[in-house]
């Protein structure tokens, strides 16, 4: 990879798109479709992602470093052969990490502001 | 719901929406052809199956939404990869080397083709300034290079126009009806000296140039100060019905023509250093692989 985003000295913004795609890889390898309908589930199917926006991301967060394609399905019986998975690498989780302490920073913010009610004890 | 039939509109649908793939540039189909017709596919199935014929309507409206804006995306993304090759850079840069001497020739001899030849050339040099920058510039960049592209073309339309409409004959006969048309190339002028000072700003802030940081940034203010000399000598004593060459005048034939032979060193300082960094990268073996 020539460039990656870890040779950036400070980190990059990521678009919403790339933020709902890590999270879905964060709790595991995946294939595109998938990855679509689940970010569709995250956001109550407020973030519909199709075809162009899904691969163009995928693209660039490829090219980028923050994930990568896996050379082999992880069960081949059970799957079209035509699907590409893909995987979190360190830095793209480190990035989601980043990014969802900085969410979870602005709703505390917000919570004592009194805009948010304070989660319920489980 | 769901009478209306699968297997045919199916295969249609992926027919066509394969078909529209061609709005994507040849290396991102060849990535991800496969894979955007096999979402589509495996989408197609849900939304028929949930909702029939109302489903797959809403999926090609929003398929075909997404396709224009991303293909539209990819193909910029593209073009900016290959403006950022050290090649464009070069030519750019040469071409800024050129204007330079243009801009000279243009405050020395008062000639309207020179100015022309200026400003074409000055579109090189802007365009290897913003390639050099190579994104690094941010919005910042962006929007002072496309400032400066919309002010330089301005400029240009509204000289055509002058020369074309008969402006420029009716100047002598009655200066005062041809100096509301002609607040418009300052307008441009002003425009493009704004352009070029944002450019000059993210250049710096990136620290894209090795040496003289500043001088896109300081010629960006020189273009902006050569505006308000040409309203201040030319437009001024238009509006009040006389030819700004028909006097002596110390802002005409003194001011006017230095802050153009500066604006021309400038360019050519820039461009100069613009060429040798770009001809010193390509002059660069390719790295071997380890």
């Amino acid at each position: 990879m020539p460039e990656t985003t870890s040779n950036h000295k400070t980190p990059p913004s990521l678009t919403p798109a790339a933020f709902h795609i890590l999270l879905v890889l964060a709790s595991g390898e995946n294939h595109g479709y998938a990855i679509m309908r689940e970010v569709a589930e995250h956001t109550g199917g407020k973030m519909r992602l199709g075809p162009g926006s899904l691969y163009g991301t995928i693209k660039r967060m490829l090219a980028d470093g923050w994930i990568e394609e896996l050379d082999e399905r992880p069960d081949p019986e059970l799957d079209d052969e035509r699907r590409r998975y893909y995987r979190l690498t360190g830095l793209g989780r480190k990035l989601v990490q980043a990014e969802a302490e900085r969410l979870e920073q602005l709703v505390n913010i917000a919570r004592g502001k009194k805009l948010l009610r304070t989660p319920r004890s489980v | 719901m769901n009478n209306f039939p699968l297997a045919n509109s199916l295969s249609v649908s992926v027919r066509v929406y394969r078909a529209l793939l061609v709005a994507y540039p040849k290396k991102f189909r060849e990535h991800y052809e496969t894979q955007m017709v096999q979402v589509f596919r495996d989408s197609f199935r849900e939304a028929h199956h949930r909702n029939g014929m109302s489903g797959v309507i809403d999926l090609w409206l929003h398929t075909f939404a997404d396709l224009l804006v991303t293909a539209l995306i990819e193909r910029v993304m593209e073009r900016s990869q290959y403006m950022f090759s050290p090649k464009v850079i070069l030519w750019g840069g040469l071409a800024s080397v050129f204007g330079g001497l243009f801009w000279m020739l243009a405050g020395l001899s008062n000639s309207p083709a020179a100015l022309v030849l200026a400003l074409v050339l000055g579109l090189g040099g802007l365009v290897s300034l913003y390639s050099r920058q190579a994104g690094q510039g941010g919005k910042l960049g962006l929007a002072g290079f496309t400032l400066g592209i919309i002010g330089t073309v301005l400029q240009l339309a509204v000289l055509w126009w002058a020369f074309t409409s008969g402006l420029v004959a009716n100047m002598k006969r009655d200066p005062a009806s041809v100096a509301p048309w002609a607040f418009i190339f300052p307008l441009a002028l002003v425009i493009s000296g704004i352009g070029l000072t944002l450019l000059g700003l993210a250049s710096w802030r990136a620290k894209t140039l090795h040496i003289w940081r500043g001088l896109p940034l300081g010629l960006g203010l020189l273009s902006i100060i050569y505006s308000l000399t040409m309203w201040l000598v030319g437009i001024v004593p238009l509006s009040q019905g006389r030819l700004p060459w028909d006097t002596w005048n110390f802002g005409f034939y003194v001011l006017y023509p230095a802050v153009q032979v500066l604006l021309g060193l400038g360019w050519i300082g820039l461009g100069t250093m613009l060429a040798t960094e770009a001809e010193a990268k390509i002059a660069q073996p390719p790295p071997t692989a380890a």
